[in-house]
């Protein structure tokens, strides 16, 4: 990444969050075996949130000149397989939620729109976007919790003995490794003078301390029906009503997809950044149209038939690109 | 290059002639000043002859100084006597047509290359009154005129401080428009005002009739549904606007300054918010922002709720507005974008008719759209009462009204066509548009986002003047950007 | 600027192709209710409102119908029963959903768990009765459905058990149905609750025991309790501010729960009238000894080894998990004595 990206530290981290953000309210499909409970659910997110941070900080003592073309070769294909997930991941969730659907051309066309819109703005542009949808989804949350605390049963909470098993079980479950902690990373390093303060043990407190409420507060509505919801927080959101308005769940849906468009949109700017810096013969809109090509044969190849193995190949590629990072070693400025 | 007086009076009276075309209401009268062969140039309806005559005659009266050439005469007006002539004298036939238009009598001399300017502009203006927009309660209610120099003495006369700087450019080809730049160079940024100037110098304009027109030449970047440059009719506004660091640029003949750099949450000020008490003012922002969401989300809400998700609706309206639509022929999406344009010609209609019959047009148009179309089951009542407490909110920022009512218009499309994804993917891009934008090297949505203290200090919310007078606004200690001019 | 003229004509192309074909609001009935039972076969009712088309909307009326459908599975009978009207059928605002003495005896959980997972067919919230009238009985409701509904809505503001169906989709198939009484004439009453351990109907509660089910349950609203003041003979009994408080206390080696009522007598109301504040004083006793006399009947039916229905044993191990653990392995967790239930209610 020799071309730099202007965007504070503070901004920067509040993207990565917001993307890191999405998965705590769009639970991923299929991806995981079954809920666990809140008090485990809390650990296991705390585990992983906690290697997430490890792996965030040798990335960041590792990056800066290892940001080769070699590396820029791994993370662009790997990006387009995490965009071409997360658009299957929106477009399902999308239809989960809503009694009547979007074609499906229609909802890839609308991404892609906003796509290139976001992308072309800029990183500045998008990370002020994603701190006024992020406000929004706070008050999203808020009128969740107003709207379910007549249900909110203590007796509900699971008290489940945390052993060690099963704790290894449910982060086995759900740990992932996310593309945002490479670029989050890539970027700091990518600056004429690598900031000391980047905010990321705020970014994943913050995480840890929302996920925890998500637990919580879907335990504590649904009881024992908790562990077998695909998505809990929908089906809380399903359940409460404010006043007269019955049925709230269209609209705190319609909050957290403007998150996934947030992110989806963050993994284009990444993609189509990597592509200008590994296909400089690309000019103007050049590099957003190969990436939305690849995002596409991404999201054709796999919907609904090889999800899994597309996951996995992302994980792989994420590993091999944190092990080269690793162990590639740190290129001698020349003398 | 600029042509240059000639000696001989008669050479310059018909290439005076010849550069006006002989017009009609040019006034070129050969006299003899104090036995010196002289032309008194005006233009009839800019200056006036009375008072030029009066002020003439008195000094052919009182006088006993006999020149011995037109050059001595010359100096003898020029550094004298005590009438009203400008300083700087007219060498060449530019100068000579910038202040003829400017409403003064030009003294031609003969033998002499430089004319005398004489200060008897008298030309009709409409004078300084309460602007039809921008209503307060409280505070001034003076307006900005159409005449330059009107505009920029009432600014005068409201800062009376000695760093109030006002420059004055001209710009249009054609009209050679006078543009006043003014600003407070302790505050304002000088590589702003010299990005500025050098902007206003090089516009293309063939015409310039209001300070609108400067706008798309001082704002860069693409295109966008808002403007970074703001306007205000009023000069107590201009000031407040300088005292903060900012530029107010005047047109003549426009009664309109335009102020940069301008942010989005300036949108929502008004006067009154400084003269009510803060908890009230701040009410009223939140109100105003509401209103804004409102007025654009609205109806593509309302439509995108109706056909994908009704459940969203109470259980009560739900069903009558199911009656509503099935009893009218046309779509929801449809009737509602009817209903948004009908609005919009209403509300054309009656700022262009006379103010006589505009009272008229509103009573039709509650008549026929509000009573007669639901009646004839052509518009459905929830269709007019969105469409109406749409139209409501947005009169609440006048400021906005352009991008609102378009915007709104895009949203039914999106709303009634892709449903909720559609509304969520043009606000998406909505906000990365507001986003995106740099009103001048800072961002436009400062001080909301990026969230700082200036956005409860005086952006969403105003703090009380007890915390605003302690440390005065200043736009270059703005969040969020470093100031870049070109 | 190009960009933006190609968007928009391609929006008014699709405005104009495609934005006038698709279903509105106006072509859906909205499903009010929904009854279910089975005997032979599977039967489904769908109360639905329809409203008559009227521009002004402020006129507009409602009109309520039966939507009838019978097929060998609960999804066959739906499906019929949709397919019975044109108009499509909207469930997003369904919050009822009341299952005939057939459902109730068998296939219930099955059935919910159908629904549940269907998101077309309602919301997990619905709120889930049994009634007593027969399948053939519910189409006879149709010219008052609007009142059917209106007591359904005044029975809940008064406060009556719910059971919701998220809560019958619990994997250990333990629920409290609440049911109801179809009177003839249209209106409906309360007639206790049916108790399900392991899927199965188990009992029935009646009087006070509902009242007490709806305390333990977590709900604070409770009806006028029907009880006996003993020579005084049945009395009706107002609470206000009725509270459970729950305190798990180790014990000789093992845990007890202790469930204490508190509240304040309001109103009692006998044969011969409205009792004064002596007379309340006076058979406060006795009311405090019955309601614990009907929650030790209660008792072996809401905790057992394989049922739980108000989570007394996430008490127990918030307590101490591993002595809770080690009472159920030694079996000494669900007897009588581990709960001791206590009313110390007051007069006002």
């Amino acid at each position: 990444m020799t071309e730099r990206i202007q965007i504070a530290p503070q901004q920067l981290a509040l993207l990565a969050g917001v993307s890191l953000f999405t998965d705590a309210f769009i639970q991923p499909f299929g991806r995981q075996s079954g809920t666990a409970s809140a008090q485990m659910g809390i650990l296991a997110t705390a585990c992983q949130l906690l290697i997430w941070y490890g792996v965030f900080l040798l990335l960041r003592r590792k990056a800066g000149s290892r940001q080769n073309q070699f590396v820029c070769g791994l993370l662009l294909p790997a990006l387009l397989l995490a965009a071409g997930l997360e658009l299957i991941q929106g477009e399902r969730f999308y239809s989960y939620v809503m009694d009547k659907n979007l074609a499906v051309a229609a909802f890839v066309g609308i991404v892609l729109v906003t796509a290139y819109y976001g992308v072309h703005s800029g990183m500045n542009a998008l990370s002020r976007t994603a701190s006024a949808i992020l406000a929004v989804s706070a008050v999203s949350v808020v009128f969740l919790v107003v709207s379910v605390v007549p249900q909110l049963r203590f007796t509900n909470l699971q008290p489940a003995a945390p052993g060690l098993a099963d704790l290894l079980a449910a982060l086995r479950r759900q740990f992932y490794l996310p593309p945002e902690l490479f670029f989050w990373a890539f970027l700091l390093e990518n600056t004429a003078a690598p900031p000391k303060k980047v905010h990321a043990p705020a970014v994943f407190l913050g995480l840890l301390s929302v996920s925890s409420l998500f637990f919580l507060i879907g335990e504590m509505t649904l009881g024992p029906a908790y562990q077998t919801q695909e998505q809990p927080l929908f089906t809380i959101a399903r359940l409460g009503g404010i006043s007269v308005f019955r049925r709230l769940d269209a609209l705190h849906a319609s909050v957290w997809l403007l998150l996934f468009l947030v992110k989806i949109t963050l993994y284009f700017a990444m993609a189509v950044h990597l592509a200008q810096q590994l296909c400089p013969a690309l000019g103007g809109r050049g590099p957003f149209f190969l990436v939305s090509a690849g995002v596409l044969l991404v999201f054709l190849s796999a919907w609904s038939q090889q999800e899994n193995t597309a996951f996995w190949l992302l994980q792989a590629a994420l590993a091999i690109l944190l092990l080269t990072i690793l162990l590639i070693p740190k290129k001698e400025p020349a003398k | 290059m600029k042509t240059p007086l000639h000696p001989v009076l008669q050479q310059n009276i018909d290439q005076l002639k010849q550069m006006f075309g002989n017009s009609i209401d040019l006034y070129a009268k050969p006299v003899q000043v104090l036995g010196i062969d002289c032309c008194l140039c005006m233009f009839e309806g800019l200056s006036t002859i009375e008072r030029l005559w009066v002020v003439l005659l008195n000094m052919l009266c009182d006088s006993t100084f006999q020149p011995k050439d037109g050059q001595d005469l010359f100096r003898y007006i020029q550094a004298q006597t005590d009438l009203p002539v400008e300083n700087n004298p007219v060498t060449d036939f530019d100068q000579l047509r910038t202040q003829l238009t400017a409403g003064t009598t030009v003294m031609l001399i003969d033998g002499c290359r430089k004319a005398v300017v004489l200060s008897t502009q008298n030309m009709q203006f409409r004078s300084v009154q309460e602007p039809s927009g921008e209503g307060n309660v409280r505070g001034s209610h003076e307006g900005f005129t159409d005449l330059l120099r009107i505009n920029v003495s009432l600014v005068r006369r409201l800062i009376r401080s000695e760093t109030l700087t006002s420059e004055i450019l001209v710009c249009g080809q054609r009209t050679k428009t006078e543009v006043a730049l003014l600003y407070d160079r302790t505050l304002a940024s000088p590589q702003l005002v010299q990005a500025v100037r050098k902007r206003l110098e090089l516009v293309p304009l063939p015409v310039l009739f209001d300070s609108s027109y400067l706008a798309p030449f001082l704002q860069r970047g693409s295109f966008s549904f808002f403007e970074e440059v703001g306007y205000t009719e009023r000069p107590v506004t201009a000031c407040a606007k300088i005292c903060e660091g900012k530029l107010v640029i005047l047109v003549n003949g426009s009664p309109y300054a335009m102020v940069l750099p301008y942010f989005f949450s300036e949108h929502f000020q008004s006067l009154d918010d400084y003269s009510t008490k803060a908890y009230f003012a701040s009410f009223i922002r939140i109100l105003k922002y509401g209103a804004f969401f409102m007025a654009v989300l609205l109806p593509g809400l309302f439509v995108s709720i109706a056909e994908y998700t009704p459940e969203l609706f109470p259980p009560q309206l739900l069903y009558k507005i199911a009656a509503a639509e099935t009893a009218t022929p046309l779509p929801l999406f449809l009737e509602m974008i009817l209903v948004i344009v009908l609005l919009e010609l209403i509300r054309e209609a009656g700022l262009r008719l006379p103010k006589a019959i505009g009272h008229s047009v509103s009573l039709v148009a509650a008549v026929i759209v509000g009573d007669a179309a639901v009646k004839a089951g052509i518009l459905s009542t929830p269709i007019v009462i969105a469409a109406a407490l749409t139209t409501i909110s947005m009169f609440v920022i006048p400021s906005l009204y352009e991008p609102a009512t378009v915007l709104r218009i895009l949203f039914v499309f999106v709303g009634g066509l892709f449903g909720p994804f559609g509304i969520l993917g043009l606000l998406f891009i909505m906000l990365a548009s507001i986003c995106g934008m740099h009103s001048f090297g800072l961002p436009y949505t400062t001080p909301l986002v990026p969230w700082g203290g200036g956005a409860v200090r005086d952006g969403l919310l105003r703090a009380p003047w007890s915390t605003l007078a302690q440390k005065p606004f200043d736009v270059s200690e703005l969040p969020g950007g470093k100031i870049e001019y070109d | 600027m190009k960009v933006l003229k190609l968007l928009f004509s391609a929006l008014l192309l699709s405005a104009l192709l495609c934005g006038c074909t698709r279903s509105g609001i106006g072509d859906k009935v909205i499903v009010k209710a929904i009854f279910l039972d089975q005997t032979d076969q599977y039967t489904a009712h769908l109360l639905v409102l329809e409203a008559t088309p009227s521009a002004d909307a402020g006129s507009a009326a409602e009109v309520t119908t039966f939507l009838t459908g019978k097929g060998a599975s609960l999804y066959r009978a739906i499906q019929q029963a949709e397919d019975s009207t044109v108009s499509d059928v909207f469930y997003g605002q369904n919050e009822l959903l009341f299952l005939g003495p057939g459902l109730q005896q068998a296939d219930l959980f099955a059935s919910c768990d159908y629904l549940a997972k269907n998101a077309a067919s309602g919301r997990p919230n619905m709120a889930v009765f049994g009634i007593d009238a027969a399948a053939d009985r519910i189409p006879l409701l149709e010219e008052s459905g609007k009142d059917f509904l209106d007591h359904i809505d005044q029975l809940t503001a008064q406060g009556c058990y719910l059971t919701y169906l998220y809560q019958m989709t619990a994997p250990d198939q333990n629920a409290v149905l609440p049911l109801l009484h179809l009177k003839e004439e249209g209106g409906v009453q309360t007639a206790g609750l049916r108790v399900y351990q392991n899927g199965q109907a188990a009992g029935i509660w009646t009087g006070p025991a509902v009242g007490l089910a709806m305390l333990l349950s977590g709900q604070d609203q409770i009806p006028p309790l029907e009880l006996q003041a003993g020579e005084e003979g049945p009395v009706t009994v107002i609470l206000r501010s009725p509270r459970l408080s729950y305190e798990c206390l180790p014990e000789e080696g093992t845990l007890t729960l202790h469930i204490r009522l508190t509240g304040h007598v309001q109103q009692v109301l006998g044969a011969g009238g409205l009792y004064q504040k002596e007379e309340r004083q006076q058979i406060l006793e006795q009311l405090n000894r019955q309601m614990e006399t009907v929650f030790a009947a209660m008792q072996p039916d809401a905790f057992g080894p394989d049922w739980d229905l108000f989570f007394w044993e996430n008490r127990f191990r918030n307590q101490n998990d591993a002595l809770t653990l080690q009472m159920e392995q030694e079996g000494t967790l669900f007897e009588p004595v581990r709960v001791r239930f206590s009313s110390r209610l007051k007069s006002v």
